[in-house]
């Protein structure tokens, strides 16, 4: 009987060890696990890419084309799809308004996991990943800078109580009812963007090993850069003058003497380089091109959209903007309607895939000019900053005495400051901010607001309230 | 006809129960004695624990203890009754003897009473669950895979073959719609104790799109919600196993019999127990059947000048102009001839019992040049090492090459193709393309079938082997460990044609599967105080699986002849296979008990961790409890002779699913961002690493409950054996993919979003309606309702994302996967356009999604449920006949009350396309003139609408509407076949045992208001909740067997 009970004991006991709760920690083998990308500096590393890469994705295309579109300098066919968006009768349902909200959206998502997962599961150089971190923080502020730009009521005419977007700051992590979020005011996001962006000065470099890597990823200049530009929409003068200088004093960066070295042709779009004046642009062709990640969709070359002959005439004749940043675009176009027109160079690679600058000095000196200004009244330092400009299109200075209040040179500011960055993606944002009427001149400030998508207040069960009109 | 038949059922359950009612007792002297006794087992000498030992005629009766041994107090004269699992009764008349030894010989007869649970066997009569059994000499044998031969077989058990194509898939639906995800619906399979790799469509799915297509430019007209015809073909992977190999297959159905499977039991268990050895001498047996097989059904089709005909008048000038008169669809038909010969040796004695079979199916398709063979091999044996050592194994090897995989696309170019077109060229080659007509089908057909190559070739193994140990007559402990691996390998080569396909394509796909099971349980049958008695086991499992896929694909082949892909002019595709792995650890109980034969309880538990769940909620426990009362035992029932058992059972318990979050849990899933071409990509050279599926750690699990109340009742010696079953199943935390704010930065994510309900009933009824020397008649009848409603959902209604999930529509309150539709109101007579039903009960000949559409912003509004594709009844019927050596046996199975979406008339009313397609000849009476009344609209009407850019969107052959949406209901004979078994008496004086011959034929009879061919295919394969859509789908076939059965 003993013997039995023995038997069965080893019997039981052989079998046994056959099963273990560790073999149920299986990992995959062709995909990396959340826990193990953000472990390793090697595998963050490539994850940063993808919040670049998420950045990329939101704001080419008619993300950037739609600001500049929505001014009458832009060349349109007569029916375009582009007309929605300065018409005044934009609905929830357009498909811009949805994918702009999206695309922008997905982006804070995956700067949202960095945030919150490198301090989980970083096991690599503490400095390095509070880079990381620094860098998501940038990213998040510039899409919701972005957001602000179309979504926000009021954001850009100084009203910080209007309704903003609403301020998603975790990770995706299942999703509940009780993750509903209401929309932030504008002033509540502005603080964030500010927040977010002071942060991401202090982790992050001054500069990366390799000079593209300086001009693609952010460095403490981008972020006090797009900080320049968030105080000067936010109407902070003050502080845009001082994050200006920071970034003017800068020598890592400097005005690029020859136009077409900032904008150099590029027609294989497989090699071009960031010129010094670059601080930060999303690398299309300079990335190895070859569609690495498809392309920027920004139609200038082909001449689905186009410059007017007004905006050109418009620049005085000797001014190289004219004279070297316009140009036929694409010589074999035979469609009758555009086949005169003319375009920017700034996009002269025939398959859109020109690098896309997001930030540049000259953004950021006109920033530091139009602070001055609205500070101080007429003053030299700003007008120097003006001539800087001008200067390098090879235009004659102007002097203190051309202006004769702050609001002409305010103006000539404006001016210049759509000349030289004309064709960037944020035309529509200047012309806002500055009272300037779209191309549309009958419409309402609200209509100048994209509504929030239709499907976003749907899914909200009455909690984000839609913009009036 | 079912009416006839229950009334005609009813008269003989009656009739009968008069006869069978006069029981006379007999007096009898009187002298009481004591006889103490053992019971012995006859085969091994064993003493036989917990048999129970009856007086006849009372209720008085006793158990054998734990040595086999007995002691009764009777009267001389009385008759004992020896009985216990596995044995024979048997019955000894009590002399004035007062020591008895009785040897029990173990029953084959016996079985029939034994029903397979999960982990072990229990006694019919003693469930508590519901569980179909079907045995193997019930099974259509003839039918090359054995859950076709289930369909109509078991109450509540759904199984539509998908299509007429050689092994293809089955959609098989245990009591309703457990999953909201279209690949979870399927049962778990058990062979022989190995959980094998069963049916999903996701996993049996071969896919050869052609790698090369010429992009569509603009232009053309498109048809609002179609459905692509795709090229693949979903494999049945139980197709493997060899019907002649099946003892006998159960079904557990209820959540008391599913809960011991756990987290994979909610959509039903499929057990499966194959043949041993039970005969002392060896015996061989032999089948061999030649099937003769047809379409059930063809389409009709326009003529070549009919077509030529129409399209001119169409187009407007004579651009589809007669050249020639090619009969596609006839030139790829064929008679297909299926020959399968199944050869079996199997012997038993004291230690060794075996059973080893071989079989060969040369299946070939009613389509030509496609045809499918399957070799298969097994052997199961079991060894007595020692009186208390038993060793055993079951496996068994297959290979099956399936080159019908084309035959679904040739049946459809065929019927589609422009029959005005000559097959070939003057010069004899294929002629591909569509000139001179305007637009057409660029393939040939007739090539396609001889000349393209396209198989899958699998080789499966799957086996067990095992170790038993039996100390004590009750207690067995057992441990066994199984295997089931599949490597496959499919191939598809379309051969050079010009414009579209210059240097012809392939595809090739490997697949390696894998899985590891451990089985150990100790199980208990023990009898205490003569009136307790317990059946218990306790285990543990294990069970890893690894599954690797690799698929390359090439083009630009320098000649047709070449086959290799790696030398195409173009390789794509990743050889590296990607792997998937799972592991499942688990452990179980259960314990039934019974006290006094008629009060029965059982409650089983099953823990299972599982790779595939949430580290957070990796554990999850199933429990089930069930009561049993076998009121036929109690004293007042006792004395109703005619009542053999009567028996009340429930069950309440739960079970899971735990294939819908797919591997690894749900934790966040990065990959590498590649290019179209599978080249990575860089951000400033870095490479870029990108979720796929973001971290969800609170995702829940899926968790059915299901209630059963089920009644059992043997009448008049089992003449009569009914079942009745109700059954409430509650699904709760419906896993879906459904829409989350853009600012959580997705789209679309899985969520708990759910709540579902399938409640139902189902009734068994056998009676052997007649039975004497030379004539019985003996009758099978189950029928099985469900009704499915989805209790909660987090929004109003969803499409679930078009095509790809057949337009399937899920709202609160109504059956899972409705078919979601625009109101089709006919053709005004006065304008020849279709009219449109809006939802404010207007109608209108503006569809509601066009760009005149007052609705156009929110056309859905004017969309409806209009019924699931899943029966409101079904069931079967078979009738079995013999007079002497004869016998002929009928089998209808039945299906009233589902929705098929008939695809194939929508094809072939489609004229507008680029495809060109021929047509029913039914177009023909499309409306001509003001006042004609059809259902047929104007040629251009105003449902055919240009959108701008010279294209034109076709509102009218869509799968949107319900023009084409029709009643799935029929009732369809089976199979009727006709055996005579050569009597014994003349095969005396041979070597040969038995003998018999068969003829039977398969699907000859359909009785359907289906206007289409077949009610019962299914284009999306397994998938249930899929199922409704009839996409040229290849019919089934109707055929013709002939065989014989030979044993030595």
């Amino acid at each position: 009987m003993k013997n039995v009970r023995i038997k069965i004991i080893v019997f039981i006991g052989l079998l046994g060890v056959m099963s273990c709760d560790s073999q149920l920690d299986l990992a995959p083998a062709d995909v990396y696990i959340e826990k193990d990308v953000f472990e390793t500096a090697e595998t963050a590393e490539m994850a940063i890419s993808d919040l670049y890469h998420k950045l990329f994705l939101a704001s080419v295309g008619p993300t950037h084309v739609i600001p500049d579109a929505s001014l009458p300098y832009v060349g349109l066919p007569p029916i375009s799809s582009y007309a929605n968006y300065f018409g005044g009768n934009l609905t929830p349902t357009d498909g811009q308004v949805e994918n702009i909200w999206r695309s922008y959206y997905e982006a804070i998502n995956v700067a949202n996991v960095f945030i919150d997962k490198v301090p989980i599961f970083g096991q690599y150089d503490e400095t390095l990943e509070q880079q990381h971190i620094a860098e998501a923080k940038f990213n998040r502020a510039y899409c919701y800078w972005a957001l602000l730009c179309f979504y926000g009521h009021g954001a850009l005419t100084g009203n910080d109580n209007g309704l903003g977007v609403p301020l998603q700051l975790t990770p995706y992590d299942g999703f509940n009812q009780s993750d509903l979020i209401p929309r932030n005011t504008n002033g509540e996001v502005y603080t964030q963007i500010i927040s977010d962006l002071t942060d991401a000065v202090q982790g992050l470099p001054e500069t990366y090993e390799t000079q593209l890597k300086t001009r693609v990823r952010a460095t403490k200049a981008t972020a006090q850069a797009m900080l320049s530009r968030v105080y000067l929409y936010h109407r902070d003068y003050d502080a845009c003058n001082e994050v200006s200088n920071t970034v003017i004093a800068n020598t890592n960066y400097k005005l690029e003497p020859e136009l077409l070295d900032l904008f150099p042709l590029n027609t294989e779009g497989t090699t071009s380089t960031f010129s010094d004046e670059v601080i930060f642009g999303l690398p299309v062709s300079s990335n190895g091109g070859n569609f690495q990640y498809g392309t920027h969709s920004i139609y200038y070359y082909n001449k689905f959209i186009w410059v007017e002959d007004d905006f050109i005439e418009s620049m005085d004749p000797s001014d190289k903007r004219r004279t070297e940043l316009i140009f036929q675009g694409n010589p074999n176009i035979t469609n009758p309607n555009t086949i005169n027109e003319r375009t920017t160079f700034k996009f002269n690679n025939p398959e859109q895939r020109d690098d896309v600058q997001i930030i540049r000095l000259a953004e950021v000196l006109l920033n530091k000019a139009e602070a001055l200004t609205q500070l101080e009244g007429v003053n030299d330092e700003a007008i120097s900053l003006l001539n800087q400009i001008r200067e390098r299109s090879g235009l004659n200075p102007v002097q203190e005495s051309d202006f004769a209040s702050k609001d002409a040179l305010l103006t000539a500011l404006y001016n210049e400051r759509y000349i030289e960055t004309a064709f960037e993606g944020r035309g529509r944002f200047d012309f806002i901010r500055t009272g300037r009427p779209l191309r549309n001149p009958d419409l309402t400030e609200n209509q100048k607001v994209f509504p929030i998508p239709q499907r976003e207040i749907d899914l909200s069960e009455g909690i984000l309230v839609q913009n009036p009109n | 006809m079912i009416k006839k038949t229950i009334l005609l059922v009813i008269v003989v359950v009656f009739g009968t129960s008069l006869f069978y009612g006069q029981n006379i007792t007999k007096a009898q002297t009187i002298k009481a004695i004591e006889i103490q006794g053992t019971v012995i087992a006859e085969e091994d000498n064993q003493p036989v624990l917990g048999a129970t030992v009856l007086v006849k005629g009372t209720t008085k009766g006793v158990a054998t203890d734990f040595d086999g041994k007995f002691t009764i107090a009777l009267n001389v004269g009385d008759v004992l009754i020896f009985s216990s699992l596995g044995f024979e009764t048997k019955e000894l008349k009590v002399t004035e003897k007062k020591a008895l030894t009785v040897y029990l010989k173990s029953s084959v007869e016996a079985l029939e009473l034994i029903t397979v649970v999960g982990y072990g066997v229990q006694e019919k009569r003693n469930l508590t669950g519901a569980i179909g059994t079907i045995k193997a000499k019930d099974l259509d044998k003839t039918i090359p895979s054995f859950d076709n031969a289930l369909a109509g077989k078991i109450a509540g058990v759904q199984v539509i073959s998908s299509s007429g194509a050689p092994g293809g898939a089955t959609a098989i639906t245990i009591r309703g719609i457990t999953s909201l995800n279209a690949n979870s619906n399927n049962p778990l399979i058990v062979i022989d104790g190995v959980p094998v790799y069963g049916t999903n469509r996701s996993n049996n799915t071969v896919g050869f799109e052609r790698s090369s297509v010429l992009a569509s430019g603009f232009g053309g007209t498109f048809v609002a919600s179609t459905l692509e015809n795709k090229s693949e073909f979903e494999r049945n992977p139980l197709a493997m196993l060899n019907m002649n190999d099946i003892e006998s297959i159960e079904v557990l159905k209820d959540a008391y019999a599913t809960a011991i499977y756990g987290s994979r039991g909610a959509a039903g268990v499929i057990l499966i127990t194959t043949k041993n050895g039970t005969s002392k001498a060896p015996r061989i047996s032999l089948n061999y059947t030649t099937t003769f097989s047809d379409p059930i059904d063809t389409p009709s089709l326009l003529s070549a000048s009919q077509y030529s005909d129409f399209y001119n008048l169409y187009t407007e000038g004579n651009n589809y102009p007669l050249e020639a008169e090619t009969n596609w669809l006839d030139s790829v038909l064929q008679t297909g001839i299926t020959s399968n010969l199944n050869i079996s040796v199997s012997a038993g004695d004291d230690k060794l019992k075996y059973f080893v079979s071989a079989s060969y199916l040369n299946q070939e398709a009613y389509i030509v040049n496609q045809d499918y063979k399957k070799y298969s091999f097994r052997g199961n044996a079991d060894y007595k090492l020692t009186n208390k050592l038993k060793l055993g194994l079951n496996g068994t090897i297959s290979y099956t090459d399936n080159a019908a995989l084309n035959a679904q696309s040739i049946y459809r170019n065929a019927v589609l193709k422009a029959p005005n077109l000559a097959a070939k060229n003057d010069d004899g080659s294929y002629k591909f393309g569509f000139s001179p007509n305007l637009n057409g089908l660029r393939d040939n057909p007739l090539a396609q079938a001889y000349k393209d190559r396209n198989y899958v070739k699998d080789d499966r193994v799957i086996g067990n082997v095992y170790l038993e140990y039996k100390p004590f007559r009750w207690l067995t402990l057992k441990s066994e460990m199984g295997i089931d691996v599949l490597n496959s390998k499919s191939y598809s080569r379309l051969i050079s044609r010009p414009v579209d396909l210059e240097g012809g394509s392939a595809t090739q796909t490997k697949k390696n599967n894998k899985k590891f099971v451990v089985n150990n349980t100790a199980s208990i049958v023990k009898v205490f105080n003569n009136i307790h008695s317990i059946n218990s086991v306790i285990g543990q499992s294990f069970e890893t699986s690894r599954e690797e896929s690799a698929s390359i694909f090439g083009g630009d082949f320098a000649s047709d002849d070449i086959l290799d892909i790696y030398q195409a002019g173009r390789v794509g595709g990743n050889p590296e296979p990607i792997i998937r792995e799972w592991a499942l650890f688990s452990v179980f109980g259960r314990l039934n008990y019974q006290y006094d034969h008629k009060y029965l309880a059982g409650v089983t538990y099953r823990v299972d961790g599982s790779s595939r769940f949430s580290k957070n909620n990796r554990y999850v426990g199933f429990p089930s409890f069930s009561l049993g009362w076998r009121a036929s035992e109690e004293a007042f029932l006792k004395d109703v002779s005619w009542m053999d058992q009567l028996k009340f059972r429930g069950s309440i318990g739960f079970s899971g699913i735990d294939g819908t979050s797919g591997y690894y849990g749900d934790q966040g899933q990065y990959e590498l961002l590649r290019a179209g071409d599978r080249r990575l990509l860089y951000y400033s050279g870095s490479e870029i690493l990108q979720v796929v599926q973001p971290n969800n750690p609170n995702l829940k699990w899926e968790r059915t409950k299901t209630i059963d109340l089920g009644l059992d009742l043997d009448l008049f010696g089992e003449k009569v054996s009914l079942t009745v079953d109700y059954y409430y199943k509650k699904i709760t935390n419906l896993l879906y993919a459904s829409a989350v704010p853009w600012y959580q930065g997705y789209a679309i994510q899985q969520q708990n979003i759910g709540d579902m309900e399938n409640r139902g009933f189902e009734v068994d009824l056998s009676t052997e309606n007649i039975a004497n020397a030379n004539f019985s008649w003996v009758t099978n009848f189950n029928i099985s309702r469900n009704t499915n409603k989805i209790l909660k959902l987090n929004f109003e209604g969803s499409d679930t994302g078009g095509a790809a999930l057949g337009y399937k529509y899920f709202a609160e309150g109504q059956p899972a996967g409705q078919f979601f539709l625009y109101d089709w109101a006919g053709v005004n007579p006065l304008t020849g356009n279709p009219l449109w039903n809006y939802p404010d009960g207007t109608q209108s000949e503006v569809h509601p999604a066009s760009r005149f559409s007052p609705i156009k912003d929110n056309p859905h509004i004017a969309r409806k449920p209009m019924g699931d594709a899943l029966p409101d009844f079904f069931g079967g019927l078979t009738n079995t006949f013999r007079y002497k050596n004869w016998k002929l046996e009928a089998f209808f199975s039945f299906s009233y009350g589902s929705q098929l979406y008939n695809g194939t008339k929508a094809l072939q009313y489609t004229y507008s396309t680029k495809e060109a397609n021929n047509l029913s000849p039914g177009i023909l009476d499309y409306w001509k003139i003001v006042g004609h009344r059809t259902d047929i609209p104007s040629i251009n009407n105003a449902s055919i609408e240009n959108t701008g850019f010279g294209s034109r969107v076709d509102y009218i052959s869509g799968r949107d509407s319900n023009r084409f949406l029709e009643d799935g209901s029929y009732i369809r004979l089976k199979n009727i076949s006709l055996t005579y078994n050569v009597p014994e008496s003349f095969l005396e004086n041979n070597f040969l045992k038995s003998a018999s011959i068969y003829i039977q034929a398969n699907n000859l009879l359909t009785f359907t208001k289906y206007s289409g061919l077949d009610p019962e295919v299914s284009a999306f394969g397994s998938s249930a909740l899929l199922s409704g859509y009839d996409e040229l789908t290849l019919p089934q076939s109707k055929s013709y067997s002939i065989g014989v059965n030979i044993g030595f």
